[in-house]
């Protein structure tokens, strides 16, 4: 329903892992140094290096098959994967020389999947049902691998219990364990020495605000105001390639079968700024999330029932994540409609700037020409709002209390035996998918047995105009003017140009029907504990139209797209 | 297992999601030893639920 509904957070036991598709890319040294190197977004308090050994450990841990020699041409060496890259089928192979003829090199993906029986668990069947849960357990879920761990060694996990505070001690210095409601809507408190906040990355700040006492009275670990802040995505441009013959798009699994790194250099293309990883080969469903029911949106009655015909056989996709830059604008905050345990729903204000609608269009462009070289009957690109994948940032790491949330560890800057799981601490996103959460979290575990160990008291707030983050702010309204000025033009004139700043400006153009501030599209959307995220995909005209409102799906004059937040879309 | 932890009694660690990121905390803590509870607001998925609608 909502444009950031479609790879979001998972619901029970496991996560959004129970429905990931193991993909196990890592990100690259670049990303760790993206202020230094390029003075854009932000540094993170490590290096690659640091992180390096849990990549490998994670990959023996979980069981990863894939082939590390391949991928060295693109990062630094480590340690091989567990098991041989998996079984490869048309449907991925027909890329690999249409992108070898545009410079791009595809090695084996590395996935957390069985390419042999590993652990007890069985081989992959490769019947491509990954995204609703893997029923053989050949997919490394949480509930296969640590959270089975963990309940073999006595640990307890409590479902339909709703977390709503983080209690404090009176003097506002420790936290003291949780408040949370069960099944039937009890109130319950659970003390605890150490409280972890692992409810994804946008219920995470949406709990340490709602936990505000009168000693934090901006939220917990609030002090430099950034819980919430940086809310970062990917998005992605699926291209599509239709041929007579079979391709077997039915076999595989629904992450991919080859990967590529070669456009992920920030500045690999002209006039666009961040990373790509591109990814070939996923076994299609009819009409799930990325099935080709949906690769033609435009298609209706007996037009779209000859095209899935042929689409059952003959299509496939190559699709290219991009990295949205860390931006202070894009946050979660407390709404005032409250959910059914009285806790305010959290709202989320996300903007996607030029340089992330830049990238994204290079991507469809660059997946075109790649597509024609396959020689497929038909290409097209699977264009439709812009998505929304994989949310990071609102927690982010860093060195200093008043620049960040957490340290390196997930240790809250200001109450030390508090912490934060997952993907929310990145300080910017890189292109590949996030299991740096888990190796991380091994090294964590090592301060967390020494509470304090490497606890900091916050300093002053932080004022969120100034420096860097404002500046950009600032730089962008100016940009936003001149673009106003430029006057409409249709969309297709541009493209073949390469400004793709351009492009993605007239598009914005094109599609809302007014010239205005910013090209860059905004989401707005209401979390509550169910349904996680409900809200719609506006553009930023609509949001100056109603500001500072919770909005749900179906609400208000904004401005819709069809396909928002999936990688499907209307045909171009 | 260990017998399950009354409410209301203290442990060493509460995790707040019984997550990707969640259960990697619950994993290494346990296996250290240490008393561990993972509050979930979901229900509790057991692999067979991925191919049927049960349990939600
Ligand atoms: C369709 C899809 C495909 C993906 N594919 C990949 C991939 O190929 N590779 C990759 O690396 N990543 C992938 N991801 C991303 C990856 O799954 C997530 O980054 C990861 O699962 C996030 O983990 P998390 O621990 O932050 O939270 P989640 O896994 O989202 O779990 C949060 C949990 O907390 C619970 N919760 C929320 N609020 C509360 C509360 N108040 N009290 C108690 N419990 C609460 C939720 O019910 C949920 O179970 C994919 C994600 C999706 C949705
Ligand atoms: C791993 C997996 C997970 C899934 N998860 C979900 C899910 O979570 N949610 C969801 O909505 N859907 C899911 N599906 C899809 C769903 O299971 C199917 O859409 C549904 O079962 C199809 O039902 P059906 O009655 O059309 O045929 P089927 O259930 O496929 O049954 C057809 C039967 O007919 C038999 N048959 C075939 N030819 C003949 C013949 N000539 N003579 C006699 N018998 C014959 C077959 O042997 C078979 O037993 C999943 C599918 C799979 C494989
Ligand atoms: S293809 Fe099938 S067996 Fe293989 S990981 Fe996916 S769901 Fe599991």
């Amino acid at each position: 329903m909502a444009a950031l509904g479609s790879y979001q957070s998972g619901w029970g036991v496991g996560g959004a892992a129970l429905h990931y598709f193991a993909n196990f890319p890592r990100l690259l040294p670049s990303d760790f140094k993206m202020k230094s190197e390029h003075n854009r977004g932000l540094d993170w308090p490590i290096s690659y290096q640091d992180v390096a050994r849990y990549y490998d450990k994670v990959a023996q841990d979980v069981g990863v098959s894939g082939d590390a020699k391949a991928e060295e041409i693109w990062r630094p060496a480590g340690k091989p994967y567990p098991m041989p890259p998996m079984k490869t089928f048309r449907n991925g192979e027909l890329w690999v020389k249409a992108c070898a003829e545009h410079g791009i090199r595809l090695a084996p993906a590395c996935v957390g999947m069985n390419s042999t029986e590993y652990k007890g668990r069985p081989a992959c069947i490769y019947d491509g049902w990954c995204h609703i849960g893997c029923p053989t357990g050949a997919l490394s879920n949480p509930i296969v691998t640590y959270l089975g761990e963990a309940r073999r060694a006595g640990a307890e996990v409590r479902a339909r219990s709703t977390v709503t505070r983080v209690l404090m001690n009176k003097e506002g210095t420790k936290a003291i364990g949780v408040e949370y409601y069960d099944a039937d809507r009890q109130r319950h408190t659970q003390p605890a020495s150490v409280v972890v906040l692992a409810a994804w990355s946008a219920q995470n700040p949406r709990l340490l605000l709602n936990s505000a006492t009168a000693k934090h009275p901006k939220g917990l670990a609030n002090a430099s105001g950034l819980v919430g802040k940086y809310m970062m995505c990917h998005f992605a441009s699926g291209t599509w390639a239709l041929f007579d013959e079979d391709v077997q798009n039915h076999l595989g699994t629904t992450g991919a079968q080859f990967m590529s790194y070669d456009r992920y250099p920030k500045t690999s293309h002209k006039g666009a700024f961040g990373s790509t990883f591109i990814v070939a080969g996923s076994a299609l469903k009819t009409s799930d999330l990325g099935g080709f029911a949906n690769a033609r949106l435009d298609l209706f009655g007996p037009d779209l029932h000859a095209f899935m015909k042929r689409a059952a056989r003959g299509l496939t996709r190559l699709n290219a994540f991009g990295e949205e830059l860390p931006n202070v604008e894009n946050r979660v905050e407390l709404a005032t409609e409250k959910d059914e345990f009285g806790m305010p729903l959290g709202r989320i204000v996300h903007g996607y700037d030029e340089d992330a609608a830049a990238v994204w269009n290079a991507n469809f462009e660059e997946g075109l020409k790649i597509a024609k070289a396959t020689g497929a009957k038909e290409v097209w690109s699977g264009r439709g709002a812009m998505p929304t994948i994989h949310l990071m940032g609102g927690t982010i790491m860093g060195t200093r209390a008043s620049s960040s949330v957490v340290n390196s560890y997930g240790q809250t800057h200001e109450i030390a035996n508090l912490w934060i799981a997952g993907p929310g601490i990145f300080p910017t996103a890189g292109a590949s998918q996030h299991r740096l959460a888990k190796p991380r979290a091994h090294e964590s575990i090592a301060l967390c047995r020494r509470p304090g160990a490497s606890g900091r008291r916050a300093s002053a707030g932080v004022s969120l105009e100034g420096g860097e983050a404002g500046g950009r702010l600032r730089a962008r309204r100016r940009h936003g003017r001149r673009h106003a000025r430029g006057g409409a033009a249709p969309i297709a004139d541009v493209g073949a140009a390469g400004n793709y700043r351009e492009q993605a400006r007239r598009e914005h153009q094109h599609r809302c029907g007014r010239s205005g501030e910013g090209v860059g599209r905004r989401l707005y959307a209401a979390l509550d504990r169910r349904d996680h995220v409900r809200g719609e995909s506006v553009c930023l005209h609509a949001a100056a139209v109603r500001p500072g409102e919770g909005l749900r799906a179906g609400d208000g004059p904004w401005h819709r797209q069809p396909g928002a937040g999936g990688e499907s879309g209307a045909a171009v | 297992m260990a017998t399950p932890v009354k409410s209301g009694e203290k442990v060493d660690a509460v995790i707040a999601g019984a997550s990707a990121s969640g259960s990697v905390f619950a994993a290494t803590l346990a296996k250290a030893g240490k008393k561990v509870v993972l509050l979930e607001t979901g229900p509790d998925w057991q692999l067979s639920a991925a191919t049927s609608r049960a349990g939600a």
